[in-house]
């Protein structure tokens, strides 16, 4: 039987100050109900909503709202809630409120009725919440710390927001600023600050400047581009920790305009022929790190940092360009049969810098590339006709694994774009999914990540950078892979 | 009275044919709110490619994205003759009242833009057109020329980081008279070099008619000369560009708004049209040219008070 309990995921607070924590972000939810569209994933960010289930800094989950959650059979979880957890107007926290809030999400939120599919939810005590599967499933727990999860009360729903959270929201403006207040009734404690107020700062420059100007003492997704003046500002510390997620770009083989790309040696080229660490630098201001495999940016995979593209290797680039045909002309070009090798790539938002780096890159293989940033709707609607050579995405890569790979390298992976197979995917998939022992399972996502190196659908680069600027008079600050759990914390205070 | 009912007219036909050209210009753009939804969550990780198909037409379906771009049209503008705006994709709240929220805020911004731009355009034009080909006349041209080139992103930028280190000026936070008035002065500088070309042209013109010659060889002063008699003709010309430049100011200064996190429409549109939320987005467009069409209108009437030969005119066609 697995167990997974412990003392809430989160230190208990202490003393609370009478301080106001300014937040600067670079968006805010649209709107309260964490059932809208993100929502969710902003209220928890600011430490206003909290799951059954939480996902650590580490990478594993641990109970937050649940006391423990256990596996009482193959196909059932049994989760029981912390006594005396209420929401923020007192109602309380118990199995059949849990119950209503997860059958809300998975009738208002798609993403919700994913994470809840073939899973029945049931209340079979006071405190004690049972989740039946269909399959037997181990990722249960990593489902129930997603943020979509989020516990709140159906019965204010969705005119007001009444969620648990160790502070709670008192004003709002829509997709602009939040405010919000120590939760007296929190069960972790008494949360560190009194007040905290949200301010949404679209530009990244003047994010910068509010940083600069001390005028927050949180602020959020900051400009890699200044980052050696951030750093070297007194009074704040630039945070920048590599999210769950990795830049990759996606190789399309069908392409008509980019055949090259059907040759498994051309793709595996072109992933030997990137400098990680030199994109990082010139890309990220050296603020991320390298991916070498698909899954690196993952923190409960340490070992896939080990596994893939683990060197930038030009003379094997070559080699296997050499070896596809694809040879160099007196005008330092690659071509084949008359053919030139090019490709156009499309990124998306600050993926541009890194593409322009691959560009440059892969210009010294003898690849012509040209780069486009577009918007992400126009690289969704160019994979949907098929009209596409290279695009970067950054797909996250913590939480159900086994989900996330299949939709990477499954026959119907939402991320295979290319529509890549391979007779071993299906067996290790299964394997990963529901394989008996963890170690079992482990091992078959490392297998999966090795055969996705190994057939090249995508080209691994780095991950995104969640860069914070974190003002030396915060206390208790950690920074996170997930955006949604990197702002506040219950433990912080101001010194 | 007649005029005032033709301008009515004429902008009731203009509204109408901005809002068929605003809903089909929005439509043609790649991608629709739920291609955005599905990309942001995640969701379709999740889901098998059948039951993301459902997912997405049922979402559509809700959104009344399912249904024709005529029919669309239809239920909108059906709406939107009642004032009715709409529910924002993303918030779920009245659009209208989201813009009402900001719309304050914007004419506050364009309306100090606006003076900023005149004041600055009629110091430097009255310099200028005293002594034509002066030296002063070339370095107030040079500043003006300068002002044009320098993007509103860059002075912007610049602004807000010197305005913050030296003044403490707050980067964000509610529309307030302590924030008003740098990105006032910004947009006023970028519209300002346009108005003072046009306005110092049109003083020379004044200055060199009969009646101002005549005023001069009474022995007017340059001051009461250019106040009394000069002023009014030489700004005649330019109330079409001055109405232009409001409206622009007003309703569009997307760049200046989110520079200054300025709760504007202009800002709110920025961040619907990333989400493709199309009732918040063919709102905004739509009071764009309602804006655009108001104060041209208005600057018409003007005109004709300010200067009786455009109402002659009128008459005799």
């Amino acid at each position: 039987m697995l167990v997974l309990a412990g003392c809430g995921g989160q230190a208990t607070a202490g003393q609370g100050g009478s301080e106001t924590l300014r937040v600067a972000t670079s968006a805010l939810a649209a709107s309260v109900d964490p059932m809208a569209e993100l929502s969710a994933s902003y209220l928890r960010s600011v430490g206003a909503a909290e799951g059954l289930m939480r996902t650590r800094a580490d990478g594993t989950v641990a109970p937050e709202l649940a006391e423990k959650v256990e596996a009482t059979s193959p196909t059932v979880w049994t989760a029981t809630l912390r006594p005396g957890v209420t929401f923020w107007k007192g109602g309380t926290v118990d199995a059949a409120a849990v119950v209503a809030s997860m059958e809300r999400a998975r009738a208002e939120n798609t993403l919700a009725a994913g994470l809840l599919k073939d899973v029945t939810v049931a209340a079979t005590g006071d405190r004690t919440v049972t989740f039946t599967t269909k399959e037997p499933s181990h990722s249960l727990p990593s489902a129930l710390s997603h943020y979509q999860l989020v516990i709140h009360n159906v019965a204010s729903a969705p005119k007001e927001a009444d969620l648990t959270g160790p502070y709670r929201i008192t004003g709002f403006e829509s997709d602009r600023r939040m405010v919000l207040e120590r939760n007296d009734r929190w069960w972790g404690g008494t949360p560190g600050l009194a007040r905290v107020e949200v301010q949404k700062v679209g530009d990244p420059q003047a994010r910068a400047q509010i940083a600069l100007s001390g005028q927050a003492e949180i602020v959020q997704d900051l400009p890699t581009d200044r980052a050696k003046e951030l750093s070297a500002a007194p009074g704040m510390a630039l945070v920048a920790k590599p999210a769950a997620n990795t830049v990759t770009v996606y190789l399309n083989p069908s392409s008509a305009a980019a055949p090259a790309l059907a040759d498994q040696r051309v793709r595996q080229a072109l992933s030997w022929g990137v400098d990680r660490q030199e994109v990082v630098d010139l890309a990220t201001n050296g603020l991320s790190v390298p991916a070498s495999s698909w899954l690196a940016s993952n923190p409960a995979f340490p070992d896939a940092a080990k596994q893939g593209y683990v060197r930038f290797d030009k003379a094997t680039a070559e080699r296997l360009l050499d070896e596809a045909g694809w040879r160099v002309g007196a005008d330092g070009k690659r071509a084949k049969a008359g053919t030139k090798l090019t490709l156009r790539l499309l990124t998306f938002g600050a993926e541009a810098a890194t593409g322009e780096v691959l560009q440059a890159q892969w210009a010294r293989l003898g690849i012509d590339v040209q780069v486009r940033n577009v918007e992400s709707s126009l690289i969704n609607q160019s994979i949907d006709k098929g009209d596409w050579d290279a695009v970067t995405q950054a797909w996250t890569t913590l939480g159900d694994t086994a989900k996330l790979m299949a939709a990477q390298i499954g026959p119907a992976g939402a991320a295979n774009h290319g529509k890549y197979t391979d007779p071993r995917i299906a067996g290790l998939l299964a394997q990963a999914a529901g394989a008996p022992s963890e170690d079992q399972r482990t091992a078959a996502v490392y297998d999966l990540n090795k055969l996705m190196v190994e057939l090249a659908p995508s080209i691994p680069v780095h991950p995104r950078v969640l860069a914070t600027g974190v003002s030396k008079k915060v206390t208790g600050f950690v920074a996170h892979p997930l955006q949604y759990e990197n702002i506040v914390q219950p433990t912080m205070t101001l010194g | 009275m007649a005029v005032v009912a033709r301008g009515v007219a004429t902008a009731a036909g203009l509204l109408l044919v901005a809002s068929m050209l605003v809903f089909a210009l929005v439509r043609a753009a790649p991608g629709d709110a739920v291609d955005v939804e599905f990309g942001e969550s995640g969701a379709s990780a999740l889901l098998s490619p059948e039951e993301e198909a459902v997912a997405r037409a049922q979402r559509a379906r809700e959104l009344g994205l399912d249904r024709s771009v005529p029919e669309q049209y239809a239920r909108w503008l059906d709406r939107v003759v009642r004032l009715d705006l709409g529910t924002s994709f993303r918030t779920g709240r009245p659009v209208a009242d989201e813009l009402g929220d900001r719309v304050a805020a914007s004419a506050a911004l364009g309306g100090a833009g606006f003076l900023v731009a005149l004041t600055v355009a009629w110091l430097i034009a009255a310099l200028s057109a005293r002594r034509p080909g002066g030296l002063l006349d070339h370095a107030l041209r040079v500043l003006s020329l300068t002002a044009t080139a320098v993007p509103t992103f860059l002075l912007g930028s610049l602004g807000l980081r010197y305005a913050a280190e030296w003044f403490g000026y707050p980067v964000a936070g509610e529309a307030s008279w302590r924030r008003l008035w740098l990105p006032a002065v910004v947009l006023g500088v970028g519209a300002m070099p346009v108005v003072a070309r046009l306005l110092r042209a049109s003083l020379i013109t004044e200055y060199g008619r009969p009646y101002a010659l005549a005023a001069r060889a009474r022995g007017t002063s340059t001051a009461r000369l250019t106040f009394r008699h000069v002023m009014r003709p030489a700004f005649a010309p330019l109330l079409t560009l001055a109405g232009l430049t409001l409206s622009s100011l007003v309703a569009a200064s997307v760049i200046t708004e989110v520079i200054f996190s300025w709760p504007g429409v202009s800002e709110y549109a920025v961040s619907a049209i990333s989400a493709k939320d199309y009732p918040v987005v063919q709102a905004y467009l739509l009071l764009v040219v309602a804006v655009v069409v108001v104060v041209n209108r208005t600057m018409d009437v003007l005109q004709h008070l300010l200067d009786p030969r455009v109402a002659h005119a009128a008459q005799v066609a």
